[in-house]
């Protein structure tokens, strides 16, 4: 409507019409520069922080790694790391030799009679460990060599040095807990 | 009598029911032998004595797994160990030094729990290769429906030893697939 008219008003707007098309684009790309700057940010500090996390949360799930003694003091168990489950077994005992046969202690227990020849040390106990945060492990077993018998288990780090094992059957209100504490294993020379 | 005419009607179509059944269920299942070759396993050192783990992540394919035999969609039924032989790589020597071998496999799988699957106590010393025993009653199924899954080689070793020991391993499977 603006151009019928006059000349110099359409000239001039125009001119203004261009500056502000100028201008527009200008703040358009700026802002659209910007946008892209910030989402690429944002993602950068998501992916980060979720990386962060998950080698937070398996550096906290390590620390169950090492050597315990149950409470009878009667073995030690060492824990380790298959894929990204934690297995514990047994590396001493204080009775290793069967008094009946005079031989080290086989699994002659095992309710597979082909496995009952398996040394027990060295038989793992605890198996297929999964770190929940919060300084527990679930869904593993515990195993008890002494009747054959394999319960659900939990493990909860009372601290660096101290485990709370529970075995039950079906639910975890039935079962016994017991303290494990952490032995320091000296380096080899 | 027409109430026995309906009872036998009944009992017919049960048993007809049933044995359309087992059939469907039966038909198409096929059985294979699987074999893992020349699966290496590393005991790193330095080893102490006692048991010792080497373990191999083994990524499930069974395009290579069933050769001829695969078909798109095939997926394993049952799965048990039928052989399991250990062999002494150059570096290791014989198997003076071992005590015992267990082989289990175990996956990331929460649901998927550890499984022996054979041992040998003792292993005959001055030999280079070793039969484990495979266990009647241990299945491998579940492993074979992961993607991937780990084969762990316990060794128990008679005494420290500084350098790594490697041997290397032929495991023989049955499998029902369908």
């Amino acid at each position: 409507m603006l151009t019928t008219s006059n000349n110099a008003n359409y000239f001039s707007f125009n001119i203004t019409n261009r500056f502000n098309k100028l201008i527009y684009l200008t703040i358009y790309n700026s802002k659209y520069y910007i946008m892209k700057k910030a989402i690429f940010f944002s993602m950068l500090v998501a992916i980060s922080t979720l990386l962060t996390s998950f080698v937070n949360q398996d550096a906290a799930g390590d620390r169950l790694i090492g050597v315990w003694e149950p409470s009878n003091g009667r073995a030690r168990v060492k824990v380790e790391k298959i894929g990204s489950k934690y297995y514990g077994k047994i590396v001493w005992l204080k009775e290793p030799i069967d008094p009946a046969t005079k031989q080290p202690k086989t699994d002659k227990n095992n309710p597979d009679p082909a496995l009952q020849n398996v040394p027990l040390k060295g038989y793992r106990n605890l198996k297929d460990f999964v770190y929940a945060g919060n300084n527990e492990w679930n869904e593993g077993t515990i195993y008890d060599p002494l009747n054959g018998s394999t319960y659900s288990c939990t493990i909860k780090m009372t601290d660096k040095n101290t485990l709370e094992i529970r075995g039950y059957i079906g639910v975890s209100a039935l079962g016994r807990t017991d303290i494990w504490k952490r032995l320091e294993v000296k380096a080899k020379k | 009598m027409k109430k026995n005419y309906r009872f036998l009607f009944i009992a017919l179509a049960f048993l007809l029911a049933g044995s359309f059944i087992l059939t469907a269920c039966s038909s198409d299942k096929k059985n294979q032998t699987i074999t893992l070759k020349n699966v290496e396993f590393t005991l790193e050192g330095p080893l102490y004595s006692g048991s010792n783990p080497a373990q191999l992540t083994y990524q499930v394919d069974l395009k290579t797994l069933m050769g001829d035999q695969f078909v798109e969609g095939a997926s394993i039924h049952s799965a048990s160990l039928a052989s399991a032989r250990i062999i002494s790589n150059d570096s290791a020597g014989n198997f003076d030094l071992i005590n015992s071998f267990v082989l289990s496999l175990a996956s990331d799988n929460k649901d998927v729990k550890m499984q022996e699957l054979a041992l040998l106590n003792p292993v005959p010393a001055a030999s280079k290769t070793a039969d484990l025993k495979p266990s009647a009653e241990a299945k491998a199924d579940d492993f074979f429906k992961e993607k991937q899954f780990y084969i762990v080689l316990d060794a128990d070793l008679k005494e420290d030893i500084e350098a790594n020991m490697s041997f290397k391993a032929d495991l023989t499977f049955n499998v029902d697939y369908k």
